[in-house]
């Protein structure tokens, strides 16, 4: 019993061998990161976030292919152009303050050391609670002032990022679109492989 | 646990000074058979369960059972000193019992009862134990529609390296255990044309896309890994105790040619190829698989709620249990206090995910499961037949 027991405690699991049915690496390993069916390639429709309702006038969606990206959509007001980006990860990405910093950089904003200061707004995402940050960037010379707001929040173990970037009177007068463009979005009826 | 009468008035020990007391056997038997170390074990089980239990306010269960009970030295900032563990508390329990009735037994029908109880408390010990060293649990994640012939460890990984094999369908496997991944020793296999060499293991980790990378340089150079940075985490808690870990491997040649290295990662369960000699390998860092001789199918799932709110009332899965060896082919409900039990193994219905399209049974392998059965009988008998002997003895005082 004694040497049933040590044997047991000091075991360690070998090497094993066996034949299994084959399992081939996916076209697109990425969309399992993004949880989409393992064919299905990146575009806006078959995103795990689907779009439910038409775009509004003078959005576009993006069909080229980015990497990294789930969708793109263009909005475009006379010279002033405006670009939607969907990503998505798992995990927390580093965290809301990681990110929060991330984009305040990108920004050219100084870092905040804390979330809270960072003031953030609430919305849903499918369903699920998200948040909203909205970030003006300084005049830079002979450029008008760029703006951010993102939407990000985390479903089924994915951070999803829903990133309005444009000059800062175009973005401010699509940000009523923008909210409503991400409530409406929801989870694509896809099975998880 | 040994009778505290005995010491008293049951069957003195010979405590009387002769060649027998005096020997060291006895006296090593003697204390092992003492009362007080009855006491002074429990005590300490009482200490390490509460200590335990607290400890699952910053450990997830298994950690804890690992830490605590599934172990003969507990290690841990929690006691200062190295504290006896479950398994040693148990051992010293059983051996404590045995000595008792080693040194104090002798056959009287009237205490036939007693003997009976202590019995059963000696199942139950044994059946922890061997519960505790081979019990394995695992875990089968099924769609609807889906079959699977294997179950996956949810805490454990594995490093698969697999390639195609003359059956069609069908690959070799080499699955290389985690704990030699975390050794990070060069890892090689008779056949297989190339080492692995573990650059890097991260327990628990996060990945980074370019755009979150800020300038970090992904650490593989081959594969979807490179575009990909990978970072630590501190490994999972009480409240995510799921690690999510990634190693960076690179691929060496017999003769000793770098092929590069490849990020794999539990995020990424899908295999990634890499051609030596002309020949393709598949490459996988996941869940440590169990494979079985018979398949499951996920006929349907069912998951209902109570009128008005959120709270489950009931979820079942129907599947198809397929074995063709056996000639089995049958569908099969499994639900709350319903598991299919089936190949010495037992599938319980645990959970659900993927809005009611994916079942989550809870598959648990124990080759001693009856012996609490068994245990808890032979005591609930004990305890009758002592309490029926007692009260005829009562009955018999009362009427004298």
């Amino acid at each position: 019993m004694g040497g049933l027991v040590l044997l047991a405690a000091c075991s360690r699991e070998p090497i094993r061998t066996y034949l299994a049915p084959s399992q081939r690496p996916s076209a697109n390993p990425l969309a399992e990161l993004f949880g989409q069916p393992q064919d299905a390639p990146a575009s806006a429709d078959q995103a795990p976030l689907k779009f439910t309702s038409p775009l509004p006038a003078g959005w576009t969606s993006d069909p080229t292919p980015h990497p990294m990206r789930l969708a793109t959509v263009d909005i475009k007001n006379g010279t002033q152009q405006a670009q939607i980006t969907i990503t998505a990860f798992p995990g927390d990405v580093g965290g809301v303050l990681a990110n929060i910093n991330r984009w305040r950089g990108q920004m050219e904003l100084p870092p905040v050391t804390s979330q809270e200061q960072q003031p953030l707004g609430k919305i849903t995402l499918a369903g699920h609670p998200a948040l909203l940050l909205d970030l003006a960037g300084a005049p830079a010379a002979g450029q008008p002032a760029r703006r951010m707001i993102v939407a990000f929040g985390m479903i089924n173990g994915q951070t999803y990022f829903i990133k309005l970037l444009g000059p800062d009177g175009l973005v401010g007068a699509q940000k009523k679109d923008f909210i409503a463009y991400v409530q409406g979005l929801k989870l694509a009826e896809v099975t998880h492989g | 646990m040994a009778d505290p009468r005995n010491t008293r008035q049951g069957d003195p020990l010979p405590d009387a000074p002769g060649e027998e007391a005096r020997s060291v056997p006895y006296l090593v038997l003697k204390a092992l058979a003492s009362l007080w170390l009855t006491v002074v074990l429990l005590a300490l089980c009482i200490v390490l369960v509460f200590v335990g239990s607290l400890a699952q306010i910053h450990m997830d269960i298994q950690t804890t059972q690992k830490t605590f009970f599934y172990t003969w030295l507990v290690l841990t900032p929690s006691f200062p000193i190295p504290f006896p563990g479950g398994f040693t508390l148990g051992t010293l329990l059983l051996i404590n019992l045995l000595a008792a009735h080693v040194m104090r037994f002798s056959f009287r029908p009237e205490r036939i009862g007693l003997l009976l109880t202590h019995l059963g408390l000696i199942v139950l010990l044994v059946g922890g134990l061997l519960t505790a060293l081979f019990q394995v649990e695992s875990n089968l994640t099924l769609n609807v529609g889906e079959t699977r012939n294997y179950t996956e460890s949810p805490t454990e990984y594995e490093l698969a390296i697999a390639w195609p094999s003359k059956k069609k369908g069908l690959d070799h496997v080499v699955a290389i255990p985690q704990w030699m991944v975390e050794n990070r020793d060069p890892i090689s296999y008779p056949g297989l044309p190339f080492t692995l060499h573990i650059d890097r293991w991260y327990e628990n980790s996060t990945l980074l896309g370019p755009m979150q990378a800020n300038g970090l340089k992904p650490q593989a150079t081959e594969g979807i890994g490179a575009k990909l940075v990978v970072e630590r985490e501190l490994p999972g808690g009480a409240t995510d105790p799921t690690n999510m870990p990634s190693a960076v491997v690179r691929v060496r040649t017999l003769e000793g040619k770098n092929l590069g290295s490849w990020l794999l990662t539990s995020f990424i369960p899908s295999p990634q190829e890499v051609q030596v000699d002309g020949k393709p390998y598949y490459l996988t860092l996941r869940h440590r698989r169990f494979y079985k001789p018979f398949s499951i199918k996920l006929l349907t799932f069912i998951h209902k709620q109570y009128h008005g709110v959120d709270i489950p009332k009931r979820f079942e899965s129907r599947v198809q249990l397929i074995d063709p060896a056996r000639g089995i082919d049958r569908p099969q409900r499994i639900y709350m206090n319903h598991p299919l039990r089936y190949d010495g193994e037992t599938f319980y219905q645990a959970s659900f995910a993927n809005n009611n399209r994916t079942s989550i049974l809870l598959v648990v392998r124990n080759p001693s499961w009856l012996m609490p059965y068994i245990g808890s009988s032979i005591i609930a008998l004990g305890l009758a037949i002592h309490f029926v002997i007692s009260l005829a003895r009562f009955a018999r005082r009362s009427r004298a």
